[in-house]
């Protein structure tokens, strides 16, 4: 499995890095826009993610903004629905005006901070990324 | 000699007359008496003798003195009196004798005895001398003034009252009649201007007022008087001291007893003091207005400041929770797992507590949003139940829950309060429950075609609360016993934001409680019922895309490589094929060849430029029916070029940077002129701005050769840096390099570039070498690609 991570803190990349690691291979953007060149040079090179956590509160481009972005270049391909990543928002931020957001802007489900491992392991098996 | 009884005759003629005389003498209703020179009474009349209680008899020959007492002779009667010298009657009587004139208006008090009683009665005196040869004697009228002198005296004891009272009214009181001529001022005034009653004139009242107020008084006072209508003003006047006071005047018109207007009655009340301290009030009252501002504004900020910072002081804790979880997960000793595990334990609760007061913080600073969605309470209300459940269940407490068979499937509120509300009660219930049972009640109160109200109670068997504390409960930061902070835990925030929160929602919290009983707080609110899905609808909407369909093929004349590669790359993700032309001969070529929907033409070419190029298609196209749409993309635009170019053979134009929207709109336009189709919502060119925001279509780069030729050599010298940062293995400084020849490239538009060094980035990252070395060894004619063409 491809990992994508996208977030600025460093203590909660170092954690998702190291506790997504056993499940693949992650790699760490620092912001929006590496989380969207990343997630298209993947794609360029015919090894998309199969999972991308997206950090909300990021620099440059927030991770809604990615979100959206990443989801319009599927489109273009022509990706729909099932055939795109899987989306794991993540944030300290728990209003549902911004949950509600990310689901309309379609992300797979929204992690808020500190993450809950056993949730998230649990997300991960209800999106089929694990066994 | 007289004849007797001519003499007889004229006797009784005489007696006649007498009797006559005496009728009338008896008949004038003034007291009447004559006295000889020593004041013996020789005669009196009725009127006299019934003035008291007398006779005749008693009267004649008698003293006058005797008769009547003067009330300063205390009784005693005239001749007894001591100071007679001095008295207005005899001195009066004196006089007549001496000048044998008649002496008038004389006033003197009398005692005359009545009734054996004597009584003290005013008498008005005229003193007529009757002058005859051989003795001299007096006519004295005397007339009962009595009741006329006590009324006269009333009058002028009244008058005398009122003057008084003006003289000595706490207030500078003046008076002026209808021609202005001033005719009274108190007594107060002379004392408070210091100039004396004679020196004072009304022009010198104007002196005394204060300059800034002169025309005050007096624009009030004319048109006052012209209407006779009161007036009311505050002035300053000089006071004896030569300070200005402030005075509160009034000026009302005078109107006489018969209601005829005389006049203007004025008082100035001096109101310095109060003045003086209206104005420290007034000026406390806004010291203390703005300091209630700062505070509050202080307040506010403190707030505010709270409601932001919450990312940043959740971000620290979060890690400090995820680096112990991710140690968790290791392979641990028994101590180090516990240590490990209290100190989670210690960061959740210190988390519970800050996003507590966050919230709280944020419903002070009027932050808080409350949402409108729709949402499945039973879902929420079951999950709600599973998380304290099993808090229950580890304390051995029976744990239920009553939900009405009823519940529409759809309410539209916010599920996120609500759970956050119920959450906090039912774990309040669980932490003040050590036995018995605790339940969730869900009622339908009232339900109407469009919305639904329920009641939500929470019933518990814990240890419940003193009625004297029950106004505690829902106060900022207190438990309701210092104690149970210990004992049990907590802010004390809770249920202050719960109650905060239902208010907010529209609804009322409330607590029934019986110590060591248990409680049950319930609340109420309104949701409104959903029938459409609107969650979906929301989701259908948004991300709906336009591309055309028309799979037309371009032809896109372009010399910069740069442009060549945007315009390229916006065409291909609307969905077009194209070729490019470098130059204007390859253009016609091309044209020849195959067949194209559309040309794009730049104007700006070497060589042989887009109006020359589009001219010779125009051309070639004389012989034949067709005729190929061209779209001049030109750098500069102004009004009326649009003419210019059609004129020149073009069907329209597009001036740079080329906007996406504009381009494909233009396309589709010219490719079918019926084809009115407005795209709503354009596919995006994905390329992300530095400066932030996700601008999908990149801004036009104008490269500039020599800007260009820098950046190459600079790519150059980073490109070693990278090899050896390879060689030694250093991912640091391999992430380093990587991430500035990706920043460089991405500066001149060399994507590809980009590309293989964000890649090698990425691996850095990962720490993933073989990956690097993977990179570098099948990507690396990609490099000097770019370097030979730049370089040609």
């Amino acid at each position: 499995m491809k990992i994508l991570i996208a977030e600025d803190d460093l203590s909660s990349r170092k954690f998702l890095s190291k506790f997504l690691s056993q499940y693949g291979e992650c790699d760490v953007t620092i912001d929006g826009i590496e989380a969207v060149e990343a997630f298209m040079i993947a794609h360029d090179i015919s090894e998309p993610y199969d999972l991308i956590c997206l950090d909300i509160m990021m620099p440059k481009v927030d991770g809604i903004k990615a979100l959206k972005a990443i989801r319009d270049i599927e489109k273009q391909k022509g990706l729909e629905g099932a055939e795109g990543v899987k989306i794991i928002m993540t944030s300290a931020l728990n209003e549902s005006e911004i949950v509600f957001d990310t689901f309309v802007t379609g992300s797979e489900a929204y992690a808020t901070k500190p993450i809950n491992l056993d949730r998230m392991v649990e997300v991960m098996k209800n999106l089929l990324l694990i066994k | 000699m007289v004849d007797n009884k001519e003499l007889n005759k004229l006797e009784v003629g005489m007696a006649d007359e007498l009797k006559k005389w005496r009728l009338r003498f008896d008949s004038i209703l003034l007291g009447l008496i004559i006295i000889d020179e020593d004041a013996r009474i020789q005669d009196a009349n009725k009127t006299f003798i019934n003035m008291g209680s007398m006779r005749y008899e008693d009267v004649i020959n008698k003293y006058f003195g005797d008769v009547i007492c003067c009330a300063k002779s205390s009784g005693q009667g005239c001749n007894k009196c001591h100071n007679k010298t001095n008295c207005l009657m005899w001195q009066s009587i004196d006089k007549a004798y001496k000048s044998g004139n008649t002496q008038t208006d004389i006033r003197i008090p009398f005692e005359i005895k009545k009734n054996g009683k004597f009584s003290h009665r005013y008498l008005k005196v005229t003193i007529i001398p009757i002058i005859d040869i051989d003795n001299s004697s007096f006519l004295m009228e005397l007339e009962d003034v009595t009741e006329q002198t006590i009324k006269n005296k009333i009058i002028l004891e009244e008058r005398d009252f009122y003057f008084s009272v003006f003289e000595n009214y706490p207030a500078l009181v003046w008076y002026f009649d209808i021609v202005k001529e001033v005719n009274y001022f108190n007594s107060k005034w002379f004392q408070f201007t210091g100039i004396s009653k004679e020196k004072f004139i009304i022009d010198k009242l104007k002196s005394l007022i204060h300059p800034e107020d002169v025309e005050l008084i007096e624009k009030a006072s004319f048109q006052a008087v012209k209407n006779q209508k009161k007036y009311e003003l505050e002035l300053r006047i000089l006071r004896n001291d030569g300070i200005y006071r402030w005075m509160h005047v009034v000026g009302n018109p005078f109107f006489d007893l018969n209601k005829i207007y005389v006049g203007y009655i004025n008082s100035y009340t001096d109101i310095t003091e109060r003045k003086n301290a209206e104005s420290l009030i007034k000026s406390s009252e806004e010291e203390m207005k703005k300091a209630m501002e700062a505070t509050k504004s202080a307040y506010t900020a403190k707030s505010e400041f709270l409601a932001n910072m919450s990312h940043e002081i959740r971000t620290p804790i979060n890690g400090v929770i995820g680096m112990v979880d991710l140690t968790l997960l290791s392979d641990l000793t028994i101590e180090q797992r516990e240590n490990l595990t209290i100190a989670k334990s210690c960061a959740d609760s210190l988390l519970n507590i800050i996003n507590g007061i966050l919230d709280f913080s944020k419903i002070e600073a009027g932050k808080l949003i409350i949402e409108k969605r729709s949402f499945d309470l039973r879902n929420l209300l079951e999950k709600i139940l599973k998380i304290h459940y099993a808090e229950a269940k580890d304390k051995k407490i029976r744990f239920s829950y009553e939900l009405p068979f009823n519940m529409p499937k759809n309410i539209e509120g916010d599920p996120g309060r609500l759970q956050q509300i119920l959450n906090n009660l039912l774990s309040n219930a669980v932490k003040f429950t050590d036995s018995g049972s605790i339940t969730l009640s869900v009622k339908v109160l009232e339900e109407k075609p469009n919305n639904i109200k329920f009641k939500f109670s929470v019933i518990d068997t814990g240890i419940g609360i003193a009625r004297d504390d029950m106004d505690k409960l829902f106060k900022t930061f207190s438990q309701v016993d210092g104690s149970y902070t210990r004992k049990y835990g907590g802010t004390g925030l809770g249920l202050v934001i719960s109650k905060q929160l239902i208010e907010i929602m529209g609804g009322e919290i409330e607590v029934i409680s019986e110590k060591g009983k248990g409680s049950i707080f319930s609340f109420s609110l309104k949701f409104e019922i959903i029938i459409d899905d609107l969650a979906s609808k929301v989701t259908s909407f948004i991300g709906k895309k336009y591309k055309s369909e028309s799979g037309a093929h371009i032809l896109l004349v372009e010399d910069n490589k740069v442009n060549q590669k945007v315009i390229g790359k916006m065409l291909i993700e609307m969905g077009y094929s194209l070729d490019i032309a470098e130059n204007g001969h390859s253009a016609l070529e091309m044209i020849e060849q195959k067949k194209y929907n559309i040309c794009l033409m730049d104007i700006q070419m070497p060589d042989m430029d887009g109006v020359q190029t589009t001219f010779r298609i125009r051309e070639l196209e004389k012989n034949s029916e067709k005729h190929i749409p061209i779209i001049a993309l030109t750098a500069y635009a102004f009004s009326g070029d649009r003419e210019k170019f059609i004129n020149l053979g073009m069907d329209d134009y597009i001036s740079k940077p080329i906007k996406m929207e504009e381009l494909f709109d233009l396309i589709e336009i010219s490719l079918n002129q019926n084809h009115n189709k407005t795209p709503e919502n354009i596919l995006k060119e994905l390329i992300l701005k530095q400066d932030g925001g996700a601008k999908a279509v990149p801004d036009y780069i104008e490269v500039d050769m020599e800007k260009t030729a820098y950046i190459m050599k600079e790519i150059n010298e980073t490109v070693y840096e990278l090899k050896e940062a390879i060689n030694f293995r250093d991912l640091r400084l391999i992430e380093d390099m990587a991430h500035r020849i990706k920043s460089h490239a991405s500066e001149i538009g060399e994507y590809e570039l980009k590309t293989f060094a964000f890649r090698i980035e990425l691996a850095a990252r990962r720490g993933d070498f073989v990956d690097i070395t993977k990179i570098i060894k099948t990507q690396k004619e990609i490099f000097y690609n770019i370097k030979n063409r730049r370089i040609l």
